[in-house]
């Protein structure tokens, strides 16, 4: 189905453990951060689009590769 | 984990607190909507937003996060995507400034209800936007489909092209070609199509799924061109709206990472699918989904009509309609995600002669996904 080669394991764990931490970090201080998000500013807008993208980066990353592991990776 | 309040024009709105079983929920919601998005192209808000409005999410947060939860999802997949070349940069360019009006028309119209009748006057616009317009588009799918089994989409492919003819033939000025979508048309039917997209998107968190479809039927854009312009377009209608509603504090970060946990999943499930299958079979889950949601959406309206006062019902009649929406729209959602699922794990493990047979004659290379 995929011709793709498999991702390498270091690159699997470097994206898990990241995406890991980014979701442990933003989920134990929420109360910090939405503190500062929700302050109706440009700052803080900017800055809570760019915690969406860079966790949606690591975490779509993490689920690519576990995904080209199991051979059922697309190109989405 | 409790929400947040966030004050606008006075009105005060409360996040949902997240308990393990609500982060589970928004998570399977993610993963439903997800799967679809994968299947379908676009399309998980048809599920996600109303499905968090179910959760007890207000409406307008609803939109936001997950207006929000695609613009990260685009940014990342752009960078796939625009080595594709099929993305009219022209066009786009042109169509920008119509999008982020419709968009910013859109955030405009939403704070205003909010605004003058609260949570449930925006739960309310939200419900009808959703029920007129996945009502069209899913008897629009079911006609494709009946044409298709009785061997006449030709002819709706000559009419389709036949309107398009029309338009270009009609010269408003100024007149543009757009050298990749091969087209010459007066500027204002792409913008109408932009400003459409664009307040579809920051209304209810999509705006694809009828800015696809108007591009190749109406401007005779080729289908490849419309989808990626649309995919260049929905990164900055995405990032404009979830930027407008955080200046306002609507979008809630937690929400938009749940969402992430089982979206991005199910979007590589949902991909896959697409190779394994038959266009038709695309289409009859396409109109499941959709049908199912509308349907939904059209279950709450009374009751959000009584918590207005605008009509009276009944303790019973308004718990059986809510009871009603939820299960017309998990249960479309799930009957969805189930048949995606099948699909593919007959045809990873050969289950099924259909399956074999696809992969006898080579149909994932030759299904052009």
């Amino acid at each position: 189905m995929s011709k793709k080669s498999k991702p390498s394991f270091v690159r699997t764990l470097v994206f898990l453990l990241s995406a890991a931490a980014a979701y442990v970090l933003i989920f134990l201080n929420i109360e910090k951060l939405n503190a500062f998000y929700l302050s109706k500013h440009i700052i803080p807008a900017i800055s809570l689009l760019g915690t969406i993208v860079v966790v949606s980066y690591l975490y779509g990353n993490a689920v690519s590769c576990i995904l080209g592991h199991l051979g059922i990776d697309s190109d989405h | 984990m409790a929400g947040a309040p966030v004050d606008l024009a006075g009105q005060m709105m409360q996040f949902i607190t997240i308990t393990p079983k609500t982060a589970l929920a928004v998570a399977g919601i993610g993963f439903l909507g997800g799967t679809l998005s994968g299947f379908l192209g676009s399309g998980g808000a048809f599920v996600m937003t109303p499905a968090m409005m179910a959760l007890g999410v207000p409406g307008i947060s609803a939109v936001s996060s997950n207006l929000a939860h695609k613009f990260g999802k685009a940014m990342v997949g752009a960078r796939k995507h625009s080595k594709m070349g099929n993305v009219d940069a022209k066009l786009g360019i042109c169509m920008i400034i119509f999008l982020l009006l419709g968009v910013r028309l859109a955030v405009f119209l939403q704070k205003y209800i909010f605004a003058s009748m609260g949570k449930t006057g925006s739960n309310l616009y939200i419900s009808i936007v959703f029920v007129i317009l996945l009502t069209g588009l899913s008897l629009f799918i079911l006609r494709d489909l009946a044409r298709s089994r009785s061997g006449g989409n030709n002819k709706g492919s000559t009419g389709t092209l036949k309107l398009a003819k029309k338009m270009s033939q009609i010269k408003i000025p100024p007149m543009v070609h757009f050298k990749v979508a091969n087209i010459k048309i007066s500027l204002w039917f792409p913008a109408l199509v932009a400003l459409a997209t664009g307040w579809l998107a920051g209304t209810v968190g999509v705006g694809g799924f009828i800015g696809v479809p108007a591009m190749i039927y109406l401007l005779g854009i080729p289908t490849t061109v419309a989808a990626g312009t649309e995919l260049f377009l929905a990164i900055f209608s995405g990032a404009f709206g979830s930027f407008q509603y955080a200046l306002s504090g609507f979008v809630d970060i937690r929400l938009v990472l749940l969402l992430y946990l089982g979206s991005l999943l199910g979007l590589h499930i949902g991909a896959n699918a697409t190779r394994m299958v038959h266009e038709t079979k695309i289409k009859l889950v396409m109109a499941i989904v959709i049908g199912m949601s509308a349907v939904s959406r059209a279950f709450a309206v009374p009751k959000y009509l009584n918590d207005l006062n605008y009509v009276s019902l009944s303790q019973t009649a308004a718990k059986v309609c809510d009871i009603a929406a939820d299960i017309t729209l998990f249960g479309g959602a799930s009957v969805g995600a189930i048949l995606i699922l099948w699909y593919v794990a007959r045809y990873r493990f050969g289950l099924g002669k259909q399956a074999q047979e696809l992969e006898s004659v080579g149909f994932a290379e030759s299904s052009g996904h």
